[in-house]
């Protein structure tokens, strides 16, 4: 899709994140926020959290300089797993786990055309695991993109960093996209809580690799082909509180067939991605790594069916496995095949009601070793379920400046493979395993939303009122299975939780030079867990460390050579999760705000020089149960041409 | 003593019917003589018009686009604003890097004319001369374009493109079938059909 014409024709965003049908920004059933090029750029950030944290109704828990989580509308935690990552359609999360280890991912700033954060379940197009919401980066199309950049960053805490990106054709008709990026940087100096403590702070470092090539096969058949590689290595909190040192290598291969043709717009794709996780955290339990390999193919069709009706058909089928790890010699895999539909429908011309729907039939697998004394055996694995997924959205388009938008959806958020039995921690004194009858969790989003435009003041405003329901929570403790001669530790679902939220959202131009945003997002949880679990006992607490009350502002000024934005975050009070080692508990996290900036100056059509900070109110500050964040300064020295 | 004593004084009634003569009389004026509505062509129109034309098949990868000004011969000052309306479009890029060149040429003449367009832009007061661009569109297969919402009940324009506050296009399918134009899929899917 050449994403730059079409934004160039409509005058706004394009999408195709929310329906898989191409649609404008302001048209989508569904709640989406587009972060643009422009937007990265000013953001001042140097990684895609530090974007992220800018977004209304986003929460990032930063822990360490390079590691932070990122959820959509709460439910934030340690390996937070309920947002599906994508760049370009392939998803890029750790497979086994679910959760987004940023640093590996292979995308550098400059590369990125733009960030789409559709909020809520969207699983009906994306399957299992866009159940809080969907963030797919969208990147420039050698095809239609001519970027050519390099920048340099330096600053604060050790902060070293280099990244490029150029596009080139590759003959009449192909053309080819390269970027990458080194960085290395220190990690912070405060202390780590003493519940956390793990093994010594290392240096974190990052070096990234990316192919994208497009080729013209005939006359409206196009084929991408794209390879990645990364190696990230940082500090970070894993999923049970606990300080660690990671090591993560990405590869990916992906490749896409598209056609349009006289029966739509057909796209074949299929990918594999190996990940590779080095981890040392409780030193008692030595080194972990996990091996990981997810092969995904899809096919799909999108058409028109007359002047008022797009339809999309679609199959897909995905294999991921996992070998057992710190014990070895076992697998643990399964295969989904998937079979997904949407229907937009323009009842008239200032309604339209969209229905999406998806089924994925799942099927567990475990081969190879089990320990003496396991309370399985492989043929335990061998299950399979049904889920369905939907996703319903009307959009009335009640004036030139009114939008409403009723929305329903259901997505479905698979246990990952470490708790459905990769980790297998087999010592004298320590038995850990995960297990294959944990319930699928299920989420349920209704949702209002009311867009207004001021055109005299050339200002927008979004009210939306939200309420969402989570059932078969898992933990990755609270579970113990006993044998004959041991007691395993495994993850368990827990419970549920509910959700009620609302969001409001302005933003405008003024005075020519003047940009402004502001957010306002409250939300009220309630967990409803089992008695175990309660008041944050089991590693998992939604109900106590998600925010009430989420404020976020920015005011932006350019004007000739310069351009100077400053972004205000607010977070009420809330609670975070320490371990004990065996269980969790909750400690306080008070009320903070802080402050990100960033001032550039063009000193000539292609060099711009600019000074970013991040949490620049304190020199260091609480945002998370973990070490208190930092103050960081840095100047990046950007070329283009 | 002067004249204006002796000069008739108008009642308000007087005034207003006087008024309503006025009125009419612009109407049927206008009537009578359509009017150029060529000022409401706007150069975001035409930006937004030259941009959809990267989406037709036909016209991908051509260096060179031309481009059919189309004015009513009977319009009070359309071949000055049609003119104009070329020039503007003449002076834009087209889409994928390449040149738009324009010409104008008046409805009678479009059947007449030996020069050969790949698209034409139809300017506001062409209603009259519907079906005669009709014709020629499916005779010489080409896409037509239009801001005058009348040329979509009238099926005279394959594309009608308004850029307002938000720029609304609208793609009459069954005349683009006949034209002969075919349009990407993303394109199709992201403008209003009828």
């Amino acid at each position: 899709m050449d994403y730059g014409s079409l934004e160039q024709l409509f005058g706004e965003a394009v999408t195709a994140s929310a329906t898989g049908s191409p649609q404008r920004a302001t048209e989508v059933p569904a709640n989406m926020i587009i972060v643009t090029a422009d937007d990265i750029r000013r953001s001042g950030a140097r990684d895609i959290p530090g974007i992220l944290r800018h977004v209304a109704g986003v929460d990032v828990m930063q822990w360490a300089n390079d590691n932070s989580d990122v959820s959509v509308r709460g439910y934030n935690q340690a390996y937070a797993a309920r947002t599906l990552v994508l760049i370009d359609g392939r998803q890029v999360y750790a497979d086994y786990y679910g959760f987004i280890p940023w640093s590996a991912l292979p995308v550098e700033l400059s590369a990125i055309r733009q960030i789409e954060i559709v909020k809520g379940p969207n699983s009906a197009l994306f399957g299992f695991n866009a159940v809080g919401g969907v963030i797919n980066i969208i990147t420039y199309n050698p095809r239609y993109d001519d970027v050519n950049t390099v920048s340099v960053r330096s600053g604060t805490q050790g902060l070293a960093e280099i990244s490029g990106v150029t596009t080139m054709p590759l003959g009449n008709l192909g053309a080819l996209r390269l970027s990458g990026g080194l960085r290395s940087d220190d990690e912070f100096a405060t202390s780590i809580p003493l519940a956390m403590a793990g093994p010594p702070r290392t240096a974190n470092g990052r070096m990234s690799i990316d192919a994208d090539s497009v080729f013209e096969l005939a006359d409206n058949v196009e084929f991408g082909l794209e390879g990645s590689h990364t190696h990230a290595r940082q500090n970070e909190v894993s999923p049970d509180y606990v300080w660690q040192d990671s090591d993560y290598e990405t590869n990916s291969v992906k490749g896409q067939l598209t056609a349009d043709t006289s029966i739509g717009l057909l796209k074949l794709t299929a990918y594999s991605n190996w990940i590779s996780w080095r981890g040392t955290g409780n030193p008692a339990l030595g080194v972990f790594s996990q091996h990981n390999q997810v092969t995904v193919v899809q096919a799909e069709d999108v058409f028109n069916l007359g002047a008022d009706h797009t339809l999309r058909a679609a199959v897909e089928y995905r294999h991921n496995t996992a070998d057992t790890t710190p014990m070895k010699g076992g697998t643990v895999s399964y295969d989904v095949i998937s079979g997904s539909g949407m229907w937009n429908w323009h009842i008239t011309p200032a309604v339209s009601l969209t229905n999406a729907l998806r089924v994925d039939n799942l099927i567990w697998q475990r081969s190879g070793v089990i320990p003496a004394d396991y309370p399985f055996t492989n043929q335990d694995w061998e299950r399979s379920t049904t889920q369905i997924s939907f996703n319903s959205g009307v959009l009335w388009v009640v004036g030139p400046a009114d939008k409403l938008r009723l929305m329903a959806s259901r997505g479905v958020e698979l246990p990952n493979l470490v708790e459905s039995g990769s980790l297998l921690i087999d010592l004298p004194y320590l038995q850990v395993t995960g297990t294959p009858f944990l319930k699928p969790t299920a989420v349920t989003n209704y949702e209002f939303a009311w867009d207004h435009d001021l055109p005299t003041l050339d200002a927008h405003l979004q009210l939306s009122a939200f309420h969402q329901h989570t059932d078969n929570i898992v933990s990755v403790g609270g579970g113990f299975i006993p044998t004959l001669t041991s007691l395993y530790a495994a993850p368990a679902n827990i419970g549920s939780s509910d959700a009620n939220g609302l969001e409001l959202i302005a933003g405008g131009l003024f005075d020519r030079d003047w940009r402004w945003s502001l957010s306002y997002r409250a939300e009220f949880v309630k967990d409803n867990f089992l008695p175990f679990a309660e008041g944050g006992m089991d590693y998992v607490d939604y109900e106590h460390t998600t925010p009430k009350h989420l404020i976020k502002g920015n005011i932006g000024w350019a004007s000739g050579n310069w351009e100077v934005d400053a972004y205000l975050n607010y977070q009420s009070r809330v609670s975070g999760l320490q371990t004990t080692g065996i269980n969790t508990y909750l400690v306080p996290i008070g009320t903070y705000a802080s402050l990100d900036g960033r001032l550039a100056y063009r000193l000539t059509d292609w060099a711009t020089v600019s000074v970013s900070g991040q949490n620049l109110l304190q020199s260091a500050q609480r945002q998370t149960s973990g070490p208190y964040i930092e103050r960081q300064i840095f100047a990046t020295l950007t070329l283009n041409r | 003593m002067t004249d204006q004593s002796k000069s008739p004084r108008l009642g308000y009634g007087q005034a207003l019917s006087l008024g309503r003569v006025a009125v009419l009389a612009t109407c049927a004026l206008f009537a009578a003589a359509p009017v150029s509505r060529a000022a409401d062509v706007g150069m975001a129109d035409l930006q937004a018009a030259a941009r959809s034309l990267g989406f037709v098949d036909s016209l991908q990868n051509r260096p060179t686009i031309s481009i059919g000004v189309v004015y009513g011969a009977d319009v009070h000052d359309g071949r000055d604003q049609a003119t104009r309306v070329a020039g503007m479009l003449a002076s834009m890029p087209g889409p994928s890097s390449s040149t738009l060149q324009a010409n104008i040429v008046a409805t009678d003449d479009l059947t007449k004319s030996n020069r050969r367009f790949d698209a034409l832009y139809l300017m506001p007061g062409t209603e009259a001369s519907g079906n005669q661009i009709a014709d020629f569109i499916r005779r010489q297969h080409l896409v037509s374009i239009s801001s005058d919402p009348a040329c979509l009940d009238g099926k005279y324009c394959v594309l009608m493109i308004q850029a307002g506050s938000a720029v609304n296009i609208v793609l009459d399918t069954a005349l683009a079938s006949a034209v002969n134009a075919r349009f990407s899929s993303v394109f199709t899917m992201m403008v209003k059909r009828r």
